[in-house]
Protein backbone atom coordinates (compact mmCIF):
# COMPACT_ATOMS: atom_id res chain seq x y z
CA UNK A 1 0.00 0.00 0.00
CA UNK A 2 1.18 3.21 -1.12
CA UNK A 3 0.57 6.61 0.99
CA UNK A 4 1.04 10.13 -0.44
CA UNK A 5 1.77 13.57 0.67
CA UNK A 6 1.57 16.35 -1.96
CA UNK A 7 3.23 19.98 -1.29
CA UNK A 8 3.06 22.83 -3.22
CA UNK A 9 5.31 24.98 -2.43
CA UNK A 10 5.41 28.64 -3.16
CA UNK A 11 9.45 28.62 -5.39
CA UNK A 12 11.19 30.83 -2.26
CA UNK A 13 13.76 29.57 0.52
CA UNK A 14 10.92 31.06 3.26
CA UNK A 15 9.15 27.48 2.43
CA UNK A 16 11.96 24.90 3.93
CA UNK A 17 9.82 25.95 7.53
CA UNK A 18 6.59 24.96 6.06
CA UNK A 19 7.78 21.93 4.01
CA UNK A 20 9.54 20.11 7.11
CA UNK A 21 6.85 21.05 9.16
CA UNK A 22 4.81 19.00 7.18
CA UNK A 23 7.00 16.07 5.88
CA UNK A 24 8.45 14.98 8.93
CA UNK A 25 5.37 13.78 10.89
CA UNK A 26 4.21 12.34 8.03
CA UNK A 27 7.29 10.39 7.39
CA UNK A 28 7.56 9.31 11.17
CA UNK A 29 3.66 8.39 11.01
CA UNK A 30 4.46 5.52 8.78
CA UNK A 31 7.80 4.63 9.97
CA UNK A 32 8.19 5.98 13.21
CA UNK A 33 10.90 7.33 14.42
CA UNK A 34 14.01 6.63 12.20
CA UNK A 35 17.09 8.27 11.13
CA UNK A 36 15.81 7.64 7.46
CA UNK A 37 12.96 10.40 7.99
CA UNK A 38 15.62 12.95 8.73
CA UNK A 39 17.49 11.65 5.89
CA UNK A 40 14.97 11.82 3.52
CA UNK A 41 13.95 15.45 5.12
CA UNK A 42 17.10 16.58 4.33
CA UNK A 43 17.29 15.49 1.03
CA UNK A 44 14.13 17.22 0.53
CA UNK A 45 15.46 20.28 1.67
CA UNK A 46 18.67 20.40 -0.79
CA UNK A 47 16.06 19.53 -3.66
CA UNK A 48 14.18 22.02 -2.79
CA UNK A 49 16.81 24.67 -2.24
CA UNK A 50 18.61 23.59 -5.72
CA UNK A 51 15.45 24.04 -7.65
CA UNK A 52 14.85 27.38 -6.15
CA UNK A 53 18.05 28.31 -6.90
CA UNK A 54 19.31 26.81 -9.70
CA UNK A 55 16.16 26.34 -11.99
CA UNK A 56 14.30 29.49 -10.52
CA UNK A 57 10.86 28.13 -11.22
CA UNK A 58 8.23 31.24 -11.66
CA UNK A 59 5.14 28.83 -9.73
CA UNK A 60 4.90 26.68 -7.20
CA UNK A 61 7.57 23.59 -6.59
CA UNK A 62 4.82 20.35 -6.72
CA UNK A 63 6.95 17.96 -4.12
CA UNK A 64 5.20 14.76 -4.17
CA UNK A 65 6.22 11.97 -1.24
CA UNK A 66 5.38 8.18 -1.75
CA UNK A 67 5.51 6.03 1.40
CA UNK A 68 6.17 2.44 0.16
CA UNK A 69 6.66 -0.02 3.01
CA UNK A 70 10.19 -0.12 2.11
CA UNK A 71 11.31 2.71 0.15
CA UNK A 72 9.91 6.62 0.04
CA UNK A 73 10.27 7.85 -3.17
CA UNK A 74 10.14 11.86 -3.47
CA UNK A 75 9.15 13.78 -6.63
CA UNK A 76 9.86 17.71 -7.29
CA UNK A 77 8.04 18.99 -10.45
CA UNK A 78 8.84 22.57 -10.95
CA UNK A 79 8.31 24.82 -14.23
CA UNK A 80 12.23 26.08 -14.04
CA UNK A 81 14.73 26.44 -16.55
CA UNK A 82 16.00 22.66 -17.36
CA UNK A 83 18.82 21.28 -14.94
CA UNK A 84 19.64 18.09 -14.07
CA UNK A 85 21.02 18.13 -10.89
CA UNK A 86 21.88 14.79 -10.97
CA UNK A 87 23.79 14.66 -13.48
CA UNK A 88 26.03 17.41 -11.40
CA UNK A 89 27.37 15.08 -8.36
CA UNK A 90 31.07 15.79 -7.66
CA UNK A 91 32.57 12.80 -8.23
CA UNK A 92 34.88 13.11 -4.30
CA UNK A 93 32.92 13.85 -1.37
CA UNK A 94 33.69 17.90 -1.04
CA UNK A 95 35.86 19.90 0.92
CA UNK A 96 34.92 19.93 4.53
CA UNK A 97 35.61 23.67 4.96
CA UNK A 98 34.24 24.92 1.02
CA UNK A 99 31.38 27.16 1.67
CA UNK A 100 28.93 25.69 -0.99
CA UNK A 101 28.95 23.03 -3.22
CA UNK A 102 27.83 20.00 -1.49
CA UNK A 103 23.85 19.82 -1.50
CA UNK A 104 23.78 17.96 -4.40
CA UNK A 105 26.84 15.21 -3.43
CA UNK A 106 24.43 14.76 -0.06
CA UNK A 107 21.31 14.31 -2.14
CA UNK A 108 23.22 11.55 -3.70
CA UNK A 109 24.89 10.28 -0.48
CA UNK A 110 21.34 10.54 1.74
CA UNK A 111 19.97 7.83 -0.96
CA UNK A 112 19.81 4.65 -3.45
CA UNK A 113 18.62 6.54 -6.80
CA UNK A 114 18.39 9.95 -7.63
CA UNK A 115 17.45 11.03 -11.20
CA UNK A 116 15.74 13.45 -13.55
CA UNK A 117 13.75 13.84 -16.30
CA UNK A 118 12.17 16.81 -18.73
CA UNK A 119 8.26 16.12 -18.82
CA UNK A 120 5.45 18.83 -20.64
CA UNK A 121 8.08 21.53 -19.70
CA UNK A 122 8.56 20.44 -16.19
CA UNK A 123 11.66 19.44 -14.25
CA UNK A 124 10.57 16.43 -12.79
CA UNK A 125 13.46 15.30 -10.02
CA UNK A 126 13.26 12.03 -8.36
CA UNK A 127 14.80 10.92 -5.03
CA UNK A 128 14.43 7.39 -3.70
CA UNK A 129 15.49 5.87 -0.13
CA UNK A 130 14.73 2.43 1.09
CA UNK A 131 13.87 1.98 4.86
CA UNK A 132 15.97 -0.79 6.23
CA UNK A 133 15.86 0.19 10.03
CA UNK A 134 13.31 -0.99 12.38
CA UNK A 135 11.05 1.98 14.14
CA UNK A 136 12.54 3.00 17.58
CA UNK A 137 9.08 4.42 18.41
CA UNK A 138 5.81 3.22 17.16
CA UNK A 139 4.38 5.16 14.45
CA UNK A 140 2.05 7.84 16.01
CA UNK A 141 -0.77 6.25 13.50
CA UNK A 142 -2.13 7.98 10.05
CA UNK A 143 -3.54 11.21 10.99
CA UNK A 144 -3.63 12.92 7.70
CA UNK A 145 -1.39 16.09 7.51
CA UNK A 146 -3.15 19.28 6.74
CA UNK A 147 -2.12 19.32 3.14
CA UNK A 148 -3.22 16.95 0.30
CA UNK A 149 -2.22 13.52 1.69
CA UNK A 150 -4.06 10.75 0.44
CA UNK A 151 -4.12 7.16 1.72
CA UNK B 1 19.13 41.26 5.81
CA UNK B 2 17.69 41.06 8.92
CA UNK B 3 20.44 39.14 11.03
CA UNK B 4 19.15 35.93 12.16
CA UNK B 5 18.03 35.87 16.21
CA UNK B 6 20.81 34.59 18.23
CA UNK B 7 22.31 34.57 21.72
CA UNK B 8 25.14 35.32 23.00
CA UNK B 9 27.08 33.65 26.32
CA UNK B 10 30.83 35.32 26.29
CA UNK B 11 33.22 33.66 28.62
CA UNK B 12 37.02 34.87 28.81
CA UNK B 13 37.96 31.77 26.83
CA UNK B 14 35.17 31.40 24.21
CA UNK B 15 31.83 33.20 22.70
CA UNK B 16 29.33 30.99 22.74
CA UNK B 17 26.43 31.37 20.44
CA UNK B 18 22.81 29.78 19.97
CA UNK B 19 20.72 30.15 17.06
CA UNK B 20 16.93 30.84 17.48
CA UNK B 21 14.82 27.92 15.81
CA UNK B 22 14.68 24.67 14.74
CA UNK B 23 16.60 24.77 11.39
CA UNK B 24 19.64 25.91 10.28
CA UNK B 25 19.11 26.15 6.48
CA UNK B 26 19.31 27.56 3.14
CA UNK B 27 16.54 30.18 4.61
CA UNK B 28 18.44 31.15 7.48
CA UNK B 29 22.17 30.62 7.08
CA UNK B 30 23.55 33.85 5.63
CA UNK B 31 21.59 35.69 8.31
CA UNK B 32 23.23 33.96 11.01
CA UNK B 33 26.31 34.22 9.66
CA UNK B 34 25.88 38.24 9.63
CA UNK B 35 24.43 37.76 13.17
CA UNK B 36 27.44 35.64 14.20
CA UNK B 37 30.18 37.99 12.73
CA UNK B 38 28.90 41.11 14.07
CA UNK B 39 29.88 39.44 17.42
CA UNK B 40 33.01 38.07 16.54
CA UNK B 41 35.43 40.56 17.65
CA UNK B 42 38.44 39.31 18.68
CA UNK B 43 37.01 36.21 19.52
CA UNK B 44 38.79 32.86 18.75
CA UNK B 45 36.81 30.07 20.25
CA UNK B 46 33.63 29.97 18.62
CA UNK B 47 31.00 27.87 20.65
CA UNK B 48 27.54 26.80 18.52
CA UNK B 49 25.21 25.46 21.41
CA UNK B 50 22.90 23.41 18.49
CA UNK B 51 20.77 22.14 21.14
CA UNK B 52 17.65 23.39 19.51
CA UNK B 53 18.62 22.24 15.88
CA UNK B 54 16.61 19.93 14.50
CA UNK B 55 18.05 20.55 10.66
CA UNK B 56 20.82 21.30 9.48
CA UNK B 57 21.56 21.23 5.80
CA UNK B 58 24.71 22.12 3.73
CA UNK B 59 23.89 25.73 3.96
CA UNK B 60 23.65 25.24 7.47
CA UNK B 61 26.92 23.38 6.99
CA UNK B 62 28.66 26.13 4.91
CA UNK B 63 27.59 28.94 7.11
CA UNK B 64 29.38 26.80 9.95
CA UNK B 65 32.51 27.28 7.26
CA UNK B 66 32.85 30.27 6.87
CA UNK B 67 32.13 31.12 10.38
CA UNK B 68 35.61 29.03 11.15
CA UNK B 69 37.72 30.69 8.52
CA UNK B 70 36.22 34.20 9.69
CA UNK B 71 38.07 33.00 13.16
CA UNK B 72 41.43 32.97 10.95
CA UNK B 73 44.59 31.19 11.58
CA UNK B 74 44.40 29.37 15.34
CA UNK B 75 40.60 29.52 15.82
CA UNK B 76 38.56 27.10 16.86
CA UNK B 77 35.07 26.29 16.57
CA UNK B 78 33.22 24.08 18.83
CA UNK B 79 29.04 22.70 17.99
CA UNK B 80 27.56 21.90 21.90
CA UNK B 81 24.61 19.83 22.00
CA UNK B 82 24.28 18.24 18.46
CA UNK B 83 21.46 15.81 17.98
CA UNK B 84 22.67 12.14 16.91
CA UNK B 85 20.74 13.15 13.84
CA UNK B 86 23.12 16.58 12.99
CA UNK B 87 25.96 14.66 13.87
CA UNK B 88 25.11 12.31 11.57
CA UNK B 89 25.39 15.34 8.76
CA UNK B 90 28.77 16.28 10.00
CA UNK B 91 29.96 12.66 9.89
CA UNK B 92 29.26 12.73 6.01
CA UNK B 93 30.46 15.90 5.22
CA UNK B 94 33.54 15.29 7.34
CA UNK B 95 33.12 18.30 9.32
CA UNK B 96 33.83 16.51 12.38
CA UNK B 97 37.59 16.22 11.34
CA UNK B 98 37.81 20.06 11.78
CA UNK B 99 35.40 20.62 14.35
CA UNK B 100 35.19 20.28 17.95
CA UNK B 101 31.99 18.30 18.26
CA UNK B 102 31.38 18.49 22.45
CA UNK B 103 29.67 15.29 23.96
CA UNK B 104 26.10 16.87 25.19
CA UNK B 105 25.65 18.87 28.10
CA UNK B 106 29.84 19.39 27.29
CA UNK B 107 31.21 22.58 29.06
CA UNK B 108 33.52 23.70 26.62
CA UNK B 109 35.37 26.72 26.89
Amino acid sequence: MRHTLSLDLPPALDSLAALGTQLRPFLESHYGTVPACYEVELAAVELFSNVVRHNTPATAVRLSCHCWARAVVLTLRDDGFAFDMSAHCPAEPPDPLQEGGRGIWLIHALGDRFGYRRSHDRNVHTFIKRITEPATTRPRGNAAPRNSARH
Amino acid sequence: MTPHPISLERSPTALTVKPAGERLDASVAEAFVDACSAELEDTRHLRIDLADIRLLDSAGIGALARLYRQLGDGGRLSLANARAEVRTVLEITRLDRVFTIEPADGAGG
